[in-house]
């Protein structure tokens, strides 16, 4: 009995083989896109956790800060330092030094980090530390491969600032990470005759102690290591959105697995009602059609997963490229080959395409005993209406007060599915308002308006996910250009000087000295870690000279700005916060910062809080003699200096000709002109990814739309044969189906365009405010939404007239025979 | 839906759950658990104890990291000022180890330090170990005045002599402080501070202890303060032998009896010999008497088991020349110190021909 099922539905599949071939591409494009942003995502916390665990050590330690010297230090001074604090109780305090630089092993580089770290310390917290200071050995953690190739008489060396020492006492230890990490002991280290320049890290006790008071009298400094500042939660937003499209993406793409099983199971319904008047029973056909249709997925999945892995390694560079642009995190994203991650996107496409069957399954049962024609209540389009309403008072709610980013996602899903319902009451009502007007216009158009209600309630799944890509196009490509020009605005405001060169200290100073003599204005910035003391509590911050005359003041775009904001700042009584630093500390203009200089405080008021696009830190700004006295000399300032400064002139070829007088590049010399292209161009590849993937789920939607219609077209042959019959013409009958199929878009997309702007509204106040802390004017571009709609409804055109030329391409007397 | 359905789904979804799991796991790594395994470096290499040797006092509070290990041990039997029923003790010890191999370093000297602080009062048990590198002023022993200390635990004298000090211990939410005063003389073991530890003499280490020591002081935690009362006992030892390879391990006694006597004795536990038990019977004026095997019998009356680890509880000791016949009981059912290498040091109670208090140390069990 099964193997009559099998051969049947083999010799079924190879017949008709489009509707299974739908199937397999659909649920390849689902798996590919799902696989590819998984990989990615998974890459890149790989690289995420090996940069925010400071030291790799142990699953209990957590970090709650690190201590950092404010100025070189001598290793004496360091020691005597890390005596004074441990001998104060702070035994959560650990000295540890950490290296990138390479291991030799048998003369194979490998790029490794090095963590040394105060081991004895370490097994005060907690008694299984590695390294072990009893056990007197290093281990070097390696991948399985890697570790497969070294033995016990492996030479091992290390390098560090040009110099290569061998390793003693190592112990190897496999991971499944691929970079390799070294775990020494500090002593052990220190042995290895390598410079020492400890840092302490301070692990999260029960018992709180006051660090920043211990540390009031020294040049040291704490930073308190809080989860949003490490990389894994300050681009946990890219990760998430990337995640939430690429499911768009997923639940799009079966909106067309639904489609194609619908045109599977239309092909499939006769061959099974032979089944069953052979007298199989209902539970095995269906049991051995689910079996088929998982074989369809699985096939799916396994093309997908490849087109994603290969999706993956293309996209790779620009994702690393956007992750540093966007929040100045550098990864890898090397390790791309993440084989555990499919098997459950395997499971996911089966069992997605399982749940998608189980509908078209229960209706072929029915079809297979009776046809019930759908027409859609007036009491289902009142409770559209109701949820949509419902939906969007969520949606309103979750605008005005969510503050996480899983609850602004969780309005975004809302303004979309109340968007969904509001298409459910639209088309009915639309269309009735359509055959109302069209009442004395003629039969054909009046049928024409009344049979586009039934298409609608056909193919409302792919007018749904045609919706929701399309809104989700409208809102991405509006936040995008919004953000895109307040880039441009606050850029062009901010580039004061004609010319800018960037440079490490020395170069900078050479340069400046030159230029001065030469009377060019020049002007440089500089930059400490700075903590400071508000009543909300304290925090570090990126702290900046900045100038006080109007031309820099005016340069500054400001969200807000006290009336006397400038003249404050002018006088040294107050400073200008980004809007990082506002929305993630609580603060706002008029706000006391404090910080502790020498013996006493200085007080200063936060006068104004500016824009700073892109700039994943919190920062601060001062007059530069305001600065100093927060430091020592002016000395240990000029080391802190920002590597680029802003040059008065517009003589860009004298500028070149004193930069080959004292030997440095022209390269570092970028005009104003150039440094806005630059970082234009950058903006633009940063959001490259994006406006891929948002063309992509828009494609696929207008895709799955299509099936839709091949599928009603098979279905309303029969009204055609009638029609045709009756008298209307092969042209008129075209002509009415492809109009019904327009108002369908039409309607969809029409109500996708203020769900659209909605999405835009929240992802630029809400999303951006939550995941980067900071906000822009929203800006609408009419002309690239027109665009995007016409040209979604010119290629459903195209493609729905193709389709209906192709249908009814047949003779009267074809088409008035009985089909099934 | 049918249940081949419901099947499929749980199926797939406990696979993809128990392979993602796997995904995730992370390798372990695991702690030597043996008794200062990998601390103690060939001794022949190091210095080695003489019974040539004359101790000197205060230069022999100081370390000698020329030797595999040290310590300077102290451990006091309290009783609560204001209920004397309540009884109370501590230890403090500060372990050095010679760790052979890693020479001096611009971190460290290349020692390393393990400090051990045990407090039981008549409900819990405070336990805490801490490590730290030589060669650091916050680990080791300084002189002028003398400062035992790791970390933030420290005994601190006011000159150069062992006494009087102020032991201070901050745990995580109690404090002890303890001022300590010498009632009576420092008193050397064995051969004029040259202890044998084995028949043949392959094992010996040099060893002092002061175990005239008046202690007061407050205990304070979060249900109050209690002001304590008592008698404390410091040890001073340094060896190259004594940790190696055959040694099993120790029992290890100091009794404070109420006539005023003071004795230390142990029994000695080695791979390749008898046990070897030995003694010193201190009169209350300080007078020290080596007890020989001979003259000392320590038997266990009684085993207990902690976890999988079987040892004597109850001890029977006999100097049979001195009149001595007592009975040695813990005074609380579980006094194991649960550190890196877990070893029992507690409180113990003496009854029969002479009665007082102590403190009894097993290793190796």
């Amino acid at each position: 009995m099964y193997s009559v099922i099998l051969k049947a539905s083999a010799g079924h599949a190879k017949q008709h083989p489009w509707p299974v071939l739908w199937l397999i591409l659909a649920v390849t494009a689902a798996a590919a896109g799902l696989s590819a942003v998984l990989i990615l995502n998974n890459a890149a916390l790989q690289d995420y956790q090996r940069q925010s665990s400071l030291i790799p050590l142990h699953a209990d330690l957590k970090v709650a800060g690190t201590i950092n010297s404010v100025e070189p230090m001598t290793v004496a001074q360091h020691r005597a330092f890390y005596s004074q604090i441990r001998a104060a109780g702070f035994r959560e305090v650990v000295a540890f030094q950490r290296e990138n630089t390479q291991l030799t092993v048998n003369g194979d580089a490998l790029e490794v980090t090095v963590y040394a770290v105060d081991a004895a310390a370490l097994a005060s917290l907690v008694s299984d530390a590695v390294p072990d200071p009893l056990g007197l050995v290093s281990v070097i953690a390696v991948s399985q491969d890697i570790a497969a190739r070294l033995s016990a008489d492996t030479a091992i060396a290390l390098t560090i600032n040009d110099q290569t020492v061998s390793l003693p006492w190592v112990s190897l230890a496999s991971t499944q990470d691929s970079h390799a990490t070294v775990l020494l002991d500090l002593h052990a280290f220190a042995q290895l005759n390598i410079a020492l320049q400890p840092n302490y890290v301070v692990f999260a006790t029960e018992y709180k102690r006051d660090i920043v008071a211990f540390l009031a009298d020294r040049q040291l400094q704490y930073t308190p290591y809080t989860a949003e500042d490490s990389p894994i939660a300050i681009t946990r937003s890219f990760h998430m959105s990337l995640l939430a499209m690429s499911l768009v993406m997923f639940l799009v793409c079966f909106f067309i697995v639904i489609n194609a099983l619908n045109l599977f199971m239309a092909g499939r319904s006769r061959m099974l009602k032979i089944f069953r008047q052979m007298g199989i029973p209902r539970t095995v056909i269906v049991r051995l059609l689910q079996v088929e249709l998982a074989l369809y997925a699985l096939i799916g999945a396994v093309i997908g997963i490849f087109l994603g892995q290969l999706t993956a390694f293309l996209l790779a560079p620009s994702i690393a490229t956007t992750l540093n642009n966007l929040f100045g995190v550098p990864v890898s994203l090397g390790e791309l080959l993440h084989f555990p991650i499919y098997v459950p996107i395997i499971a996911i496409c089966i069992l997605a395409t399982l749940i998608s069957a189980s509908v078209p399954i229960k209706r072929l049962a029915s079809q297979l005993s009776h046809i019930t024609p759908s027409t859609e209540s007036s009491l289902a389009v009142s409770k559209a209406l109701f949820f949509s309403l419902l939906l969007a008072g969520i949606a309103l709610i979750g605008i005005l007060f969510a503050g996480q980013l899983s609850m602004v996602f969780a309005t975004v899903a809302m303004l979309l599915l109340s968007g969904v319902a509001c298409l459910y009451w639209l088309y009915p009502t639309i269309i009735r308002l359509l055959v109302n007007v069209s009442h004395r216009t003629g039969p054909l158009i009046h049928w024409t308006f009344s049979h586009a209600n039934v298409i609608a309630v056909h193919s409302r799944l792919a007018c749904a996910a045609f919706f929701i890509a399309l809104a989700t196009h409208i809102g991405m490509t509006t936040m995008v250009d919004s953000f895109r020009s307040a880039t441009e605005d606050w850029l062009q405001h901010r580039l004061i000087a004609e010319h800018y060169y960037y440079g490490d200290t020395g170069a900078l100073l050479t340069v400046k000295e030159r230029l001065d003599n030469e009377g060019i204005r020049t002007q440089e910035r500089y930059q400490m870690n700075l903590y400071w003391q508000h009543e909300n509590g304290g925090f570090a911050a990126q702290t900046y000279s900045y100038p006080a005359t109007t031309e820099y003041l005016n340069g500054l775009k400001v969200e807000k700005l006290l009336p006397d904001g400038l003249n404050q700042f002018r006088a040294h009584r107050g400073l200008f916060i980004n809007q990082q630093l506002a929305y993630r500390h609580g603060l706002d203009v008029g706000d006391t910062l404090s910080i502790a200089v020498a013996d006493k405080t200085m007080d200063l008021t936060v006068v104004g809080i500016h824009y700073d696009f892109g700039n994943p830190d919190t920062q601060v700004l001062l007059p530069l003699n305001l600065l100093l006295q927060t430091t020592w000399t002016y000395e240990q300032a000029m080391s802190q200096a920002v590597r680029v400064m802003a040059i008065h002139t517009q003589d860009n070829i004298a500028l070149k000709q004193y930069l080959d007088e004292l030997g440095l590049s022209h390269e570092r010399l970028y005009s104003r002109a150039r440094l806005l292209e630059v970082s234009l161009a950058a903006f633009d590849q940063t959001f490259v990814i994006t406006d891929a993937l948002n063309l992509v789920t828009l494609l696929v939607a207008v895709f799955s739309l299509i099936t839709s219609i091949l599928l009603i077209t098979n279905q309303t042959q029969n009204i055609s044969g009638v029609l045709r019959s009756i008298g209307v013409t092969r042209m008129q009958l075209i002509a009415s189906l492809i109009g019904q199929y327009l108002i369908i878009a039409l309607i969809t997309a029409l109500c996708a365009l203020p769900f659209g702007l909605a999405l835009a509204y929240v992802l630029v106040k809400k999303v951006n405010v939550v995941a980067f802390q900071w906000m822009f004017p929203l800006t609408v571009d009419w002309l690239a939404i027109l665009f995007a709609m016409v040209t979604s409804l010119v290629i459903i055109s195209l493609f729905t007239s193709a389709s209906i030329l192709l249908s009814q391409s047949g003779s009267l007397k074809e088409q008035i025979q009985c089909r099934e | 839906m049918p249940r081949v359905t419901g099947f499929v789904i749980i199926t797939i979804g406990l696979f993809a759950i128990v392979l993602g799991g796997q995904y995730f796991s992370q390798p372990q790594n695991k702690a030597p658990s043996v008794l200062y395994g990998g601390l103690v470096q060939s001794s022949n290499s190091l210095a080695q104890v003489s019974p040539e040797y004359a101790i000197g006092f205060p230069r022999d509070h100081q370390p000698h990291p020329d030797f595999a290990v040290e310590w300077w041990y102290f451990t006091s039997n309290l009783k609560s000022q204001s209920n004397p029923e309540q009884h109370y003790s501590v230890q403090f010890t500060l372990f050095r180890f010679n760790r052979g191999g890693l020479t001096q370093s611009a971190w460290s000297d290349g020692q390393l330090f393990m400090a051990h602080a045990s407090i039981h009062t008549p409900q819990t048990h405070y336990f805490d170990e801490r490590f730290a590198t030589g060669g650091n002023r916050h680990a080791g022993v300084l002189s002028e005045p003398l400062v035992i200390q790791l970390d933030n635990w420290s005994w601190r004298s006011t000159t150069a002599e062992l006494l009087p000090a102020r032991l201070n211990i901050p745990l995580d939410d109690i404090e002890l402080t303890l001022e300590l005063t010498a009632t009576g003389p420092i008193v050397l073991h064995g051969e004029q501070g040259y202890s044998r530890k084995s028949a043949n003499g392959s094992h010996a280490s040099m060893y002092y202890s002061q175990p005239f020591i008046h202690v007061a002081g407050e205990l304070q935690t979060t249900q109050g303060n209690e002001v304590l009362v008592g008698q404390g006992w410091f040890d001073h030892e340094w060896t190259s032998q004594v940790l190696n390879e055959q040694t099993q391990g120790w029992d290890w006694f100091s009794l404070h009896l109420d006539n005023g006597e003071k004795l230390m004795a142990f029994r000695m536990r080695l791979n390749d010999q008898a046990d070897h038990i030995t003694g010193t019977l201190i009169s209350p004026d300080g007078t020290a008497r080596t007890l020989p095997p001979t003259a000392l019998n320590l038997t266990p009356q009684e085993y207990a088991r902690m976890e999988q680890r079987k040892y004597p509880s109850r001890w029977r000791l006999r100097i049979p020349h001195h009149g001595v016949d007592i009975e040695l009981t813990p005074r609380k059912p579980d006094q194991w110190n649960q550190g890196r290498f877990p070893y029992y040091e507690g409180a113990v109670t003496i009854t029969g021909s002479h009665s007082g208090v102590g403190f009894m140390e097993l290793t190796g069990y």
